[in-house]
């Protein structure tokens, strides 16, 4: 779970956590003898504790934070994506931008060189942030047994609700028999 | 200094401010100069053969979206955009060949289309490429990267997935330099340009179908169920 500012800005660029996404870098590995198995994402939930069930993979005695802290046992907004979370928290319309000129002549190159660090003095952050989220994001992946994957999946978060996660719950799905299977991490 | 060589002086910054002038104004040109290239269909792949192919007939169905992809150039960074559908389409087809026992390609994804012909079906179903403008580790400079993702499924005869992934390359971006600006320097430039990040895209692609567990569980079920 990244919810340190220094942590945040060495790979992310800025304090995703002031902006409501709460990173998490998963590592998925399938030790499994058979099968194959995808992770999915968008219904990974993040849970915080009702009741003594800290560690349960019982979903109904857990609360999942949403964009209602203050309906603590809703949990049906709590499902977060990169989509839907970051875009958001950004602003929308990052797009994607060159630093420095490719067919030019010499003195185009240096033309374009000074355009190009102009521009991306004005724009970059916002949108090398947006990059950065990108790219280290999850991606969806069959894992087979031996196989290891790994990213980062983005949550939906108010700053000061982050003390109360307990754990996150993965959905995995069988790509032999389609059943979905439920994996707890607790993060405390 | 005597009244001649101030002169002299002023003479030789003169001309070399104009000098520069003129190499600056050409190449504000260029920078408005636009390309419309085709990258060529058999462009050199670097991909390895494999050991052992893939015991497996595949059925390899491109998106349309793919087969007509072209990549736009930003403007005044990128001048001119490349068609590169054929390219793309033709890379899938020699990579899958050299790793699959068989390969057939389809125009349509309907189950009559390979079903009873191969044992798997392959889908090209995205590409997204983009220019990134990283920074270097040190933080003091920036360098351009071609990011490369490219999405891949592969089914079975129920239309079950056995393997899904999104194949990320990237390839480092040197700027491709014209003098003197031609069209012809500029369109190889771009052509070029495009197809390093490929390169490195499909010998990625070839690697990670090639050395996932997918096939290996599949072909030894296969055999079960004959037995």
């Amino acid at each position: 779970m990244f919810n340190d500012e220094a942590r945040l800005n060495t790979y992310f660029g800025d304090n995703l956590l002031k902006k409501g996404v709460l990173p998490v870098y998963i590592v998925f590995e399938n030790n499994r003898a058979k099968g194959g198995y995808v992770l999915l994402k968008e219904q990974s939930k993040f849970t915080t504790k009702v009741n003594s069930s800290i560690g349960s993979q019982d979903t109904s005695s857990t609360n999942v934070i949403g964009n209602n802290p203050a309906d603590e046992r809703s949990r049906s907004d709590a499902v977060a994506t990169l989509a839907a979370a970051v875009p958001a928290a950004l602003g929308e319309g990052a797009t994607v931008f060159a630093g420095a000129p490719l067919v030019l002549g010499p003195a185009g190159f240096v033309v374009g060189t000074v355009i190009g660090v102009a521009i991306s003095s004005y724009q970059a952050n916002k949108e090398r942030v947006f990059h950065n989220i990108e790219e280290k994001q999850m991606i969806e992946k069959a894992v087979y047994p031996g196989e290891r994957h790994s990213g980062f999946i983005y949550f939906n978060i108010k700053e000061a609700d982050v003390k109360n996660i307990e754990g996150i719950i993965l959905t995995a799905k069988n790509l032999k028999n389609q059943e979905l299977e439920q994996l707890f991490i607790s993060l405390k | 200094m005597t009244k001649e060589e101030i002169v002299n002086f002023k003479g030789r910054v003169m001309s070399f401010f104009l000098f520069s002038l003129v190499i600056l104004l050409s190449s504000c040109a260029t920078t408005l100069t636009r390309v419309n290239v085709s990258a060529p269909k058999d462009f050199e792949l670097r991909n390895m053969p494999v050991d052992k192919k893939i015991p497996l007939r595949a059925a390899l169905y491109v998106d349309p979206k793919i087969k007509t992809y072209e990549y736009v150039g930003q403007p005044i960074f990128e001048p001119g955009k490349v068609f590169l559908g054929d390219a793309i389409t033709s890379a899938c087809e020699r990579t899958l060949k050299n790793v699959f026992d068989e390969v057939i390609i389809l125009d349509s994804v309907s189950n009559e289309a390979w079903s009873g012909r191969v044992d798997v079906l392959i889908r090209a179903e995205t590409i997204k490429m983009v220019l990134l403008n990283k920074p270097k580790k040190n933080g003091a400079f920036f360098y351009n990267v071609f990011q490369t993702s490219m999405k891949w499924n592969i089914l079975n005869p129920q239309n079950s997935k056995l393997y899904t992934n999104v194949i990320v390359s990237e390839e480092e971006q040197k700027p491709v330099s014209c003098f003197p600006i031609t069209t012809s320097c500029l369109e190889e430039g771009m052509r070029n340009y495009l197809l390093a990040p490929l390169r490195e895209q499909f010998q990625k692609t070839q690697d990670e179908i090639y050395s996932s567990g997918w096939w290996k569980e599949y072909v030894a079920e296969a055999k079960e169920t004959k037995k």
